[in-house]
This record gives C-alpha cells, structure tokens and sequence, in this order.
C-alpha cells in the first residue's frame, strides 16, 4: 500500500506527500499537464524542446544543474504525448534546495537567445540521431500519421519534422510557458524522509507565493472510428524487412486497458509467450517480434512488431499474425495462461515500487488521470481481468478495418 | 519577509554513510552466499554468480549463448514448461554475459520463492541445449549482427575492443556472421560444464526476506551439483595493444560515432579516487565540462560522456558521443582542448565540490536500495575489499585537492598512447 495525504494550494497546486521513512532520500515529482497533443499542428515538438529549455536557467537562478549537483542531488524529465514530467533525487536533508529550484522555474525562465539557440540545437542533434539516422529510427514518424487522421497523437514527441524546432522563436517559447507551466496546470508529488509538516511549509514558502495562470486547454481533436484497413510501405536501407500491425484500443482509465495491457504480455513477452512459440519456433517467420500497448491517457494503440526473416514476404508475415490473432478470438485458452501474466505483473509492480521516485510518478500520473488511487488499486484492477474479457475485446480490436498496417522495407540491394 | 528566491538554502554534506556491511554463509560446495536485508516490499533478488564471463570464451558468442540458452529446457522440462512454471509464481530471471563472468538472477516476491526457486536453480544446473533452438538463435543472431553492422556506434565500439585487447583476445575479437554458423551444441556443453557447474563462484540474496528465506536458498542450492570455483582467468596483457587516430568508413553516412580513450589506473592505485573526481569533472555526469561545452554551449550533440572501467583484465577510461558528420572535426578537436584544458589549469575548488557532492549523493543512492545494494557488495566481494571501505572511500572523495586532481590527470590522461576512432 502506497499512503499519500493530498492537498491544494490557493494558486491550484496540488501536492501529493508521501513519506518513507526508511529511505534517506528524497523525491520532488512535477508533472505538467501537457503533451505534445497540446501542440499546434503547426508547431509541434513544443513540449519536449521545452523540456530541454527548462534547464536553461530560471528568473533567479541561472543555472539548475549545478546547485542541484552541490546539493548531492540528480535530475532528469521526460516528455510524452501527455505530460511533461520532471523529477529530482536528493539526501532527504537537502530537500530544500529542490523546492527553490523547481518554483523558481515554474515561476519564470531566462530564455535568451544564445540558450534557444544552443537547445534547439540539442534537440535537432536528438531528432537525427534517435529518429533519423538510425535503421528504422523514424518508424513512429510514419506510423502515427497512418494510425491517427485527427487526434494530435498522430505526431511523435519528437514532433513531425526538424524544420517545426528549426523555426521556434522567442515569441512562440514565451507564449508557451505562460499557458502550460504554471501551477493550476501542475502536480507535485513529494516523497520520502520528509514529514507532512515540512513538506506543507516548504510548499507555503516556495510555491504558494507563484501566481496561478490562465491556462488554455485546447480542445483536442476525436479520432474518429477507422473504418478500412490502412497500409503504407516505407523503403529504406535496413537489413531486414520490418513489419508493424497497429490497432486502435480503448483509453487508460477504462478496464479494457488491462485487459489489453496483459494480452500483449500473453502474447509479447518472452520466449514462452505466444508470438515467439507460434512465430520464430514453430513456423519461423520473424528472428524478433514484440507486441505492446501504447498506454497513452487516451486510447492508444496496441502494437505488433516483426522483424522478418529472409526470403519472407510481408504477405505471408501479416497472414501468419492474422491466423494467431483469428485463434486468440477464436479459441479460448487455459486459465493458466492469463494467471501467469497476472502474477508476472503484480511481481513487477512490486519491484518498481521500490524505489521512491518510482513511487512518485506513479502518484502523480494516477492523479493526472484523474484517480491518485489507482496507485493502490492496479495490482486487483490486472487480477480482475477474465479469459472471456480478453476474448471478447480481442474481437473487437482486432479487425482488419481497425488496423494500420506499415511495411518497412529494405532497399532491393540489401538482399543480397 | 520577503522571499529571497536568489540564494540556494543551506545544504548538508553527506559525511558518513549508513552502510549496512552484509553478512555470510559457506554454502556445502565451498561457495559463500552472501546477504542483506533491506527495503520495505516483499521482493527478492537471488544472484548465481559464475566464473563463465566472456574473458573464458573459447569463440565469440560462445558465453552470451551459453547464457541465453539457460531457459531452452532441461533433462526433465522443456523450455517453455519451464518458463511457464516460473511465470506462474510471478517470477522470472535472467543470465547476464559480462567480460569478468556471468550472473544468473531470479527475481521474485518472496512468498513464491518456494515455487520458483526449485525451477530457477534446475535451468541453471540441468540445462540441455537444445539443437533446435540453437538453430533459431544463431539465426536471429546473425540477424541481429546485420543490424549492429549498420550502426557507426556498433563499429566505433568493436575496432575500439580490438585496439584495446586485440583481435585475438577474447574481449577483442570481432565477431561475424561465419563464426556464428560455425558454433555448435559441443561448444556450449563444454563451456556450460566448465565454467557454469564447475564455476559458481558466490551468490548474492538482496531485497526484503526473513531468516527462513536463507535457510530455503542454501538448502536449495546444497542439493545441486555445482562446484566452486574461485580461480581467476589468466587472460591479463599488461597493456592496450595498439593506438593511434583511426577514421572508418562507416554505414551511416550522415552521422559520425566518436569513441576516444585509453588506459586508465587500478583499482588499487594510489589516484584512483582523484582519477575518478577527474573523470567525473571531465565527463562523467550531466553537469560535467564535456556536457556543457559540446552539449550545452555548442550543441553539436545530444549526449557527450567519459567512462571510466575498473575491469579484472585492464581498466578502460573512453569518451563516447554521437555528432553530425560535418561537425566530427570540430567535436574532435573542440574534445582535444578540454583534455588538454584538465592537464594544465587545476580543477577549481568549486568545481571538484560539485562533483564530490553529486558523487556522494549518488553513492548514498546506490546503498538506499536493496537490489541495487547487490552491486556495491558484488564490487566489494570481487576485489575483497574490506568492512571500511565505504567510510575510507567517503574521506579520500573528502581529500581530493585542486594539486590531487591534477596529479592524477597527468598521471593518465596525458595524450599519448591514446586510442581515437571516428566512425562516418
């Protein structure tokens, strides 16, 4: 059991504290609620070139890496389609130093020009090598636009193309910042050796003082219900075929999630698990293949993935996943079976949660999606799940007309 | 009052640590099963470590397939029974290749210890290899060396190995895709018997458990035939065997890997705590001078790192990055000058208190968890370093001087016989 007290500041912070006292650390957890669904279409990339630009100095300190580092302290964020979440680690006696960090970076940043500059730069150097410059590095830039029409999922983090960073100016990073990084849009989570009492003065002096802001939150788009197959081939130089089946699946906060969440375990993980068994032992047709969920906020997407062997064509490997997902449908399975993924997944629920920054951000993300104590209930909301829920819902999603289909294909050359 | 938002709250030094020195048991074959307690979850990690690392591998791919097979099946179960068996208590592990040896861990809560263990311990000891399988490994290995084939990194990182030991030492040769069809279920039957059960050198138990958990794990693990071993590979070679600036034409043409280094002290040398704080200022973390100047001030890249690596056979210190291909020359020489920069101008006082405190914070991290408590006592077994270590360690960090700093910076990183690959 994860305890938490929750509370609110008058400007619409809300802090989760959560203290353990056996560790000698302590965790500060800020997640912003935003994405890169809250970009402009036209300017996408924001939120994650921000996340670069937060550690470019703030309105009173000009530099956040180091008194952070001269306090015995580590920090790092990560930015996804829904959140940008930042976290830092200190000796709990230092705790301190984190709260006058993080406010006074919520309450303002020192943009300049040369450190706009420097980070776009950085973030470019990320976009080439992370998605460009490595084999099969920009599947998520093809395939998201092929699984989504409307919703803003249908970009990558990264954001569509360099050019978006590239034409970041002062004007639009300023503008940004007021709308999405002020306190009503944000949870902070604090844990570890620190009392309720601490932590409830130190939110008084540091964050309190921050004025709430208008915060614009854009209507995000629908996806609407995709109705026929949609296929794309992609020619690169690989050296080997990649084959990606995508279905849409239903959002987090509903029970389909983990009923689909230990699907692709049934199916995807390890050598005992369906696709291994059925796919690279039995009848050879991939030399690795994963299945997984997305798991954004909103529905998302549940994934297969194939690298193929030589001498297979993307015809037989996609009959070859339609024939296991037709029997999943199909034929029920052993009890046994959904067992064995429930207990692997209450085993490393439990592993995460050793650790107190993990146990922050899960508070704060159960939060963000609108319930802190899912922290508490995930472990008996995986056991709850039934072999006939997976039966049925396998039937609902996969179908040929709810799904995207992307041949990633090696140039003629490499076969040789 | 009113808020002073431009001075950094008063902050604590981290002086002492709260290291809980782990305990022993002699287990029947000779073997020591070490152990701590800690954490506040019901999980435990059980750690096998064997002397099969890949310093003794006889071919390439010979360890990391030994290990990788251990879940195919045994005389009694077949791999996936096997695997089923062990998901079914929530449990599961895993056999890790590194150069010095080889570690099977068992991750599980510990009320199912009782059902995954027996299960655990009969992949590890009775492991069959199946022909089978090893003809879908070596296939979806050669797979995977083709896609290795392709990345600049993979190759800046081999021909590194191959300066560095050579291309005739275990640790530096190179791999390809003839040697792997060549390896058979002979090589590793004969690698699994001499270096896995003839080969355990200890075990390790971390995580949250009860004096009975113990009693479970070293009866379990008496009844097993595997012999001790504590004999140490004589692979040693004095010395990195070749330097020089090596430019390869690489598969990717638009990006450029670096990979610069060369031989850095022993463990037991007398600079070794200063080489490290040097390390650490030079490139070992993200506040680091590489970071701010490449990173940070240029940004001619996403990530610039130093490492430093105590091994068993040489200890490797080597700087890594990524960078456009039209900026690999002004990288280079843009890393020249911070080298040359740390040999001649003393590392300010400011600057190693950075570093000194984020390497204490990062240390009393590292003992705060119980699992990864297990690598800090596996450093300590391995190189028998004794109860006091930790506390010495906290004091040397604590006598680290501009004058030290330096001493151990030209002591090491001078620039001869320095190794440098550019990969585009």
């Amino acid at each position: 059991m994860i305890a938490y007290t929750k509370f609110k500041l008058k400007n619409g912070l809300t802090v989760i504290h959560h203290e353990d006292q056996s560790t000698e650390l302590c965790v500060l957890n800020l997640l912003y609620k935003v994405g890169s669904k809250n970009e402009d279409p036209n300017k996408t990339g924001f939120a994650h070139l921000f996340e670069h630009l937060m550690f470019g100095g703030s309105l009173n300190i000009p530099n956040y890496d180091e008194p952070l580092q001269l306090a015995g302290g580590e920090n790092n964020a990560f930015t996804s389609n829904d959140i940008t979440n930042y976290y830092l680690t200190l000796p709990a006696n230092n705790i301190e130093t984190g709260f006058w960090l993080e406010s006074d970076r919520m309450l303002g940043l020192a943009i300049n020009p040369k450190s706009l500059r420097v980070q776009k730069g950085v973030v470019i150097e990320e976009f080439k090598e992370r998605y460009l410059n490595q084999p099969y590095g920009d599947v998520w830039l093809k395939l998201l636009p092929l699984a989504y029409k409307k919703h803003p999922y249908k970009w990558p983090t990264i954001g569509k193309a360099i050019s978006h960073i590239k034409n970041a100016n002062q004007e639009d990073v300023t503008a940004f910042f007021a709308q999405n990084y002020a306190p009503n849009n944000c949870i902070l989570v604090v844990a570890g050796n620190v009392s309720l009492n601490r932590t409830k003065e130190l939110c008084e002096k540091w964050f309190a003082p921050i004025s709430a802001q208008k915060t614009q939150f854009n209507h995000l788009e629908k996806e609407p219900k995709q109705r026929k197959t949609r296929r794309k081939t992609v020619v690169s130089n690989v050296p080997a075929n990649l084959l990606i089946m995508a279905f849409h699946m239903d959002q987090r906060q509903s029970k389909n999630f983990y009923v689909m969440d230990l699907l692709s375990d049934i199916m995807g993980s390890g050598k005992g698990a369906i696709l291994y068994q059925e796919l690279i032992k039995k009848n050879p047709v991939f030399s690795e293949i994963d299945a997984y969920i997305t798991a954004d906020a909103e529905p998302g997407l549940f994934i297969l993935e194939g690298r193929m062997l030589p001498n297979i064509s993307f015809e037989e490997a996609e009959k070859r996943i339609w024939e296991v997902l037709n029997k999943i449908k199909s034929e029920k399975f052993e009890e046994e079976v959904l067992k064995r993924v429930q207990h692997k997944n209450e085993t490393s629920i439990r592993f995460g949660d050793i650790n107190p920054l993990n146990r922050a951000m899960k508070l704060a993300y159960a939060e963000y999606l609108g319930d802190v104590e899912l922290v508490n209930k995930e472990i008996d909301n995986y056991l709850r799940v039934t072999v006939d829920e997976i039966m049925q819902e396998s039937g609902l999603v996969f179908v040929e007309s709810n799904c995207a289909v992307l041949s990633y294909k090696m140039k003629e050359n490499e076969s040789k | 009052m009113s808020l002073n938002r431009g001075i950094q709250p008063d902050i604590e030094k981290i002086q002492s640590l709260n290291f809980k020195y782990f305990e022993k048991s002699s287990l029947k074959s000779g073997a020591d099963l070490y152990y701590l307690a800690g954490g506040t979850e019901p999980v435990i990690k059980l750690e096998l470590v064997f002397n099969a690392g890949k310093i003794n591998e006889p071919n390439c791919s010979v360890a990391s397939f030994t290990a990788s097979m251990m879940n195919e099946g045994t005389k009694h179960k077949s791999g996936k029974l096997l695997l089923d068996g062990l998901d079914y208590w929530g449990a599961h592990f895993q056999v890790k290749t590194f150069n010095d040896d080889a570690v099977a861990t068992l991750y599980c809560l510990e009320k199912y210890l009782k059902g995954a263990l027996p299960l655990f311990i009969e992949a590890i000891t009775e492991s069959i290899f199946p022909e089978r399988e090893l003809t879908i490994l070596k296939r979806n290995s050669s797979e995977k060396l083709k896609l290795n084939n392709k990345k600049n990194e993979y190759i800046a990182r081999v021909t590194f190995n191959e300066c560095i030991y050579g291309t005739e030492h275990p640790l530096g040769k190179r791999n390809s895709a003839e040697n792997i069809l060549n390896i058979e279920r002979k090589d590793l039957l004969s690698f699994y018997e001499g270096y896995y059960q003839s080969g355990l050198k200890y075990a390790i138990l971390t995580g949250n458990f009860k004096q009975e958990t113990i009693t479970l794990i070293e009866n379990g693990l008496n009844n097993t035939g595997l012999n001790h071993s504590s004999k140490n590979s004589n692979k040693s070679i004095g010395t990195i065997q070749k330097f020089g600036k090596f430019q390869i034409e690489g598969p990717n043409k638009t990006q450029a890997s670096l990979k610069i280094g060369k031989l850095g002290p022993l463990r037991n040398d007398a600079h070794f705590t200063d080489f490290q704080l040097v390390n650490l200022v030079f490139g070992g973390f993200f506040g680091s001078r590489l970071m701010k100047k490449i990173r940070e001030d240029l940004g001619l890249t996403y990530g610039i790192h130093s490492f430093y690596e105590p091994g068993k056979v040489l200890n490797i210190w080597s700087i890594e990055t990524e960078v456009n291909n039209k900026n690999k020359t002004l990288a280079v020489s843009e890393i020249y000058k911070e080298l040359n920069k740390i040999l001649i101008d003393s590392i300010s006082s400011k600057e190693i208190e950075v570093a000194r405190n984020y390497l204490c914070g990062a240390i009393l991290k590292s003992l705060d968890n119980p699992l990864s408590m297990s690598s800090r006592m596996k450093t300590h077994i391995d190189y028998s370093l004794d109860k006091n270590y930790m506390e010495n360690y906290i004091k040397e960090i604590y006598c680290a001087s501009p004058d030290s700093l330096l001493n151990a910076a030209n002591k090491y990183l001078s620039n001869d016989q320095i190794i440098e690959i550019v990969v585009s």
